[in-house]
């Protein structure tokens, strides 16, 4: 049987520490409602309009927004052109994500440590504009990789990597190796030197302490980075627009257009919660598959 | 199960010497503590033998082969850590598995050994738990049995119980010299805690700023220390310093006779007592005449069962004298008293 | 030089003008001198030329201040949403009985404007800009969407079905705006762009430049930097956007109204009705269209067309504009007109189709 074993507050005193609570926690939450609960509302108003809501026209209401997709079937090619950019750029941001990581953890110090992290985050002290510009110079033709090919085999044909499906891909991974190589050093650093080390004892060479103790260690990191990475990256658009040339169509350039060009404020809502409703799935999914991988152990 | 054996060990770390000549047998099937303070080079020793660390010079040998350039993974050792180091992804099973999974045994004939262990060190039943569900207790007994389950050539176990709380650290001296016992493994202990060294070991190494001081049974080594170094850190030591003058040590007007070897007459010589071989006034020993010493009672602490008593020698130095309390019969504060100890006490050391 | 004669002689007009409107009564009285009005329009499209507004204030006391949009929807927005903070607002011809309907404008009195008795008479009372026998927007500047090729890589371009000739795989640009394209379709499929009555046809065409087309752009920066950088050949491009290319960036291009003709499009000054400044801004509209600004800034600058043929006869004749923008083009354009929102709505979505077809 239960007993109650510390003694209860005062009235007063557990009021006020309501209150001291409440205080705490409204700025964080009214932060939240103004900038987030309210626009994201005013949107699923708009979603359910048939024409923005602007002039003095009247407002109808429909569900044929959400229809959107049966209406217009060219979309689920776009809706899975825009998951695989995802996958590719979570990919491709794992693969070097992580080897990044490693080396960031265990195998520097002090100052030089310092130097790579600063070198890794200077990308986020780049307006992303200015970053996907850049890199147009970089891989079009005649651009600096075209040239550097050229100093190299000189009677090579002209490389331009602008206006396609791998230029996207590079914009993208540049933009957001950040966050992969942050999560999962966060990662690798709490594994422990002495855990690597009973390994050792134990008889495991370099790929087994890799596969066997650093991957699942890492998990949570890889885990953690790819969903900062894979949400935003599906509805992407500005890489996909500047880098991507006639290849560049993706959901996010699609919601986008419908903001911009055909001020169709109910359809760029509606397919937005459609994306939104997506991503919850996929994120209800891939939580029961890794359980208690993921969990904290 | 295997002798190892060290020669000539020598490590630096940029200009720091942290092993300097270091050389020592260790038996098979026997329990050997590394004893030392910190920074006197234990652990790096024992990260050595494992094979951590290279030395920039000397030999590792284990049975008679040498394995100073084998990789770790070769060696086949089996090794405690202080944190424990458990896999913290993995269960129980899962972690003791590991070892016999690396060398190809799996399945059944794995299992079997796995249950084997944790029978040995009493955690049947736990084999699914993660290590986060466990005690601090129970997580050193699991990493002990992950380490003893390969049947490894050397057990090495780095400090394992330092990070327990007093009543378990007891308990688990126990269990830890029972398993060794069962399982007849050469092991390799090291601590700071003489206590603990002690109690565990068939022998004990201790270690002074890179180099082997004194190495051998706890009972030598207690009874019979070599350096002032290794009466001081082992045990509590009252200190005298005096010259040798004909058979005899002269302090004063005191003449002290002591069992061990004297140098030449003349010669300065320094020796120590241990505070329980001391007596007030004692009556003399049978046929042979006791040592006697004068000084002034500063303290008592009473302890229960035993009692310390702090006195000053003439010279201002501060004595320790350590007695059961059987008749209570003690003199007062500030009074003279006349300590007597019996000549087969007065050891020699070196500075 | 031509510039310098201009401004010079330019300042003396205006003198002698500001002096004309003072003694008619038109000038705003001493205690008024401070006005200020909000121009709302496309940045660094002319009416923020900063030299012309210098000379405005200082002839008639009205200082210019400007607020910008991105598109056409967000300029409705921003007069819907903000009454009494704008007194000048370029709407494209197109969109104007829109603003009208929706009550943003007041009628614009062309009697009270003196240099809008030059204007070509197939825009003055261009029907776009009327509603109920009133003018609405004051047309001001005219320009084509039509095709342009870089020249000497490009021979007998004479028609949209360039745009289809596999000769030029990958070689064409496209402008991102589904009203232009729909009409590009319609005007390859002999249709009336502003009310095409086959789409599929149009959607077909369009469909069938996928090979090559290499980018869309949606801006004339853009446009530049990729055509400079040798990405493309043939694409549709602006022709105001032209005579800036080849003027400024020196850029090998050359614009051509292809047989089908070309689409035309008239920006029109219009007033909001919530304006508080009215006369002042009718004579910044008025000083808009008066040949010597006009001129000013097309030759240092680079402009589209202006409506005032007396302004585009006063460009020297060497003026790319001036070449550019011929009068008798005007009977090839079809202007975009205004329609309705379920036929605007089938035309965005007919072009985001093509844009998801060519990206696969």
């Amino acid at each position: 049987m239960a007993t109650r074993i510390a003694p209860s507050l005062p009235a007063r005193l557990s009021s006020r520490r309501a209150w001291t609570t409440a205080g705490l926690l409204i700025p964080a939450y009214g932060w939240l409602t103004l900038a987030v609960f309210l626009p994201l509302g005013a949107m699923l108003f708009f979603s359910f309009l048939k024409a923005a809501p602007f002039g003095d026209r009247p407002l109808v209401f429909t569900f044929d927004q959400y229809l959107a997709f049966f209406r217009r079937p060219y979309l689920f090619d776009v809706a899975w052109r825009s998951i695989e950019l995802g996958l590719w750029t979570t990919g491709l941001c794992a693969l070097i994500g992580l080897p990044a990581a490693l080396a960031l953890a265990r195998a520097t110090r002090g100052r030089a440590r310092q130097v790579l992290f600063l070198l890794i985050i200077l990308p986020f002290w780049t307006n992303g504009l200015v970053r996907i510009f850049s890199w147009t110079i970089v891989l079009r033709e005649g651009g600096v990789l075209d040239q550097a090919l050229h100093l190299v085999l000189p009677s090579a044909p002209g490389l331009s990597l602008l206006y396609s499906y791998p230029a996207i891909v590079i914009g993208l991974v540049h933009a957001y190796l950040p966050y992969m190589i942050l999560t999962c050093y966060l990662s690798v650093a709490a594994i422990e030197d002495s855990v690597v080390e009973a390994a050792r004892s134990l008889g495991a060479r370099t790929p087994a302490i890799f596969w066997k103790i650093i991957l699942p260690l890492s998990l949570p990191g890889l885990v953690s980075g790819a969903i900062l990475i894979f949400v935003p990256v599906i509805g992407s658009f500005m890489e996909p627009r500047i880098l991507g040339g006639r290849i560049g169509v993706t959901m996010g350039t699609v919601i986008e257009d419908q903001f911009t060009q055909a001020f169709n404020w109910p359809l760029g809502a509606a397919l937005s919660f459609i994306m939104l409703a997506v991503v919850l799935l996929i994120f209800g999914l891939t939580s029961r598959i890794l359980p208690g991988r993921v969990a904290s152990f | 199960m295997v002798g190892v054996d060290v020669v000539s060990i020598v490590k630096d770390y940029g200009p720091a010497r942290v092993l300097d000549g270091v050389s020592a047998a260790f038996e098979p099937g026997r329990f050997t503590s590394l004893l030392g303070p910190s920074g006197s080079g234990k652990t790096t020793l024992l990260r050595i033998i494992a094979g951590f660390v290279t030395p920039n010079a000397g030999t590792v040998s284990f049975g008679g082969v040498d394995v100073t350039g084998e990789p770790v993974w070769k060696r086949n050792v089996g090794m405690v850590f202080q944190s424990y180091a458990l896999f913290p992804h993995m269960s129980v099973r899962d972690n003791i598995r590991f070892g016999l999974d690396r060398r190809g045994v799996r399945g059944e004939v794995a299992n079997r050994e796995v249950n084997r262990v944790l029978e040995l060190v009493h955690l049947e039943g736990f084999d699914q738990r993660r290590p986060k569900e466990l005690s601090g207790g129970q997580q050193q007994r699991v990493a002990l049995a992950r380490a003893i389950v390969t049947k490894p050539r050397v057990l090495l176990l780095d400090e394992p119980l330092s990070a327990l709380d007093r009543r378990l650290r007891q308990g688990m001296q126990v269990e830890l010299r029972r398993i060794q016992r069962e399982s007849g493994l050469t092991t390799i202990f090291v601590t700071h805690d003489q206590e603990e060294a002690l109690t565990l070991s068939d022998e004990v190494a201790i270690l002074d700023r890179g180099r082997i001081v004194q190495h051998g049974s706890p009972t030598d080594i207690y009874e019979r220390p070599r350096t002032r170094f290794a009466a001081s850190f082992l045990g509590d030591a009252n200190f005298f310093t005096g010259q040798v003058n004909a058979g005899a040590i002269e302090i004063g007007p005191y003449r002290l006779s002591t069992q061990d070897s004297l140098p030449a007459q003349g010669s300065a010589v320094t020796f120590a007592v241990r505070p329980e071989k001391m007596n007030f006034q004692a009556p003399r020993d049978g046929a042979r005449p006791m040592n006697r010493f004068g000084a002034t009672l500063r303290e008592i602490i009473y302890a229960g069962a035993t009692s310390t008593f702090l006195l000053a020698d003439d010279s201002g130095s501060e004595l320790k004298v350590f007695l059961q309390n059987r008749d209570m019969a003690w003199p007062s504060i500030g009074a003279r008293v006349e300590l007597s100890w019996s000549p087969s006490d007065t050891i020699l050391v070196s500075e | 030089m031509a510039i310098a004669i201009n401004r010079r002689s330019f300042n003396a007009l205006l003198a002698s003008g500001v002096t004309a409107a003072a003694s008619s009564g038109l000038m705003p009285r001493r205690a008024a001198a401070a006005t200020e009005i909000t121009v709302l329009n496309w940045k660094g499209y002319g009416t923020d030329e900063a030299w012309a507004l210098k000379d405005f204030a200082a002839a008639t006391g009205v200082t210019v201040k400007h607020d910008y949009f991105n598109s056409e929807p967000e300029m409705l927005t921003k007069l819907q949403t903000n009454p009494g903070a704008y007194d000048v607002v370029l709407i494209n011809s197109a969109r104007t009985q829109q603003a009208q309907a929706a009550g943003l404008l007041d009628p614009i009195d062309l009697a009270a404007a003196p240099n809008a008795k030059d204007l070509a008479p197939a825009l003055k009372t261009h029907a776009n800009l009327m509603v109920d026998g009133k003018t609405y927007g004051l047309s001001w500047l005219w320009g084509m969407n039509s095709l342009a090729i870089r020249t000497g890589k490009v021979t007998g371009a004479d028609s949209f079905a360039i745009f289809l000739d596999p000769r030029y795989a990958g070689r064409l640009a496209l402008l991102d705006d589904a009203a232009t394209e729909i009409a590009v379709g319609a005007l390859l499929t002999g249709q009336d762009i502003n009310n095409p009555k086959d789409m599929k046809a149009i959607g077909d065409k369009l469909k069938a430049m996928k090979t090559n087309v290499k980018l869309l752009w949606s801006s004339e920066d853009e446009w530049n930097k990729a055509f400079a950088a040798d990405a493309f050949d043939i694409s549709v491009f602006w022709s105001g956007a032209a005579v800036r290319s080849k003027k400024q960036s020196k850029l090998p291009v050359e614009f051509i109204v292809p047989k089908e003709g070309a689409i035309g499009w008239l920006d029109g000054l219009s007033i909001p009705k919530s304006s508080k400044n009215k006369d002042a801004a009718l004579k910044f509209i008025n000083y808009m269209v008066d040949p010597k600004f006009y001129v000013a800034w097309a030759t240092q600058a680079g402009a589209p067309a202006s409506a005032n043929t007396a302004a585009m006869s006063e460009l020297p004749a060497d003026d790319l504009n001036k070449q550019i923008h011929k009068p008798e083009y005007l009977s090839k354009l079809q202007f975009m007109s205004p329609m309705p929102d379920d036929r605007r709505q089938a035309f965005n979505d007919l072009w985001e189709e093509v844009k998801a077809g060519y990206a696969k």
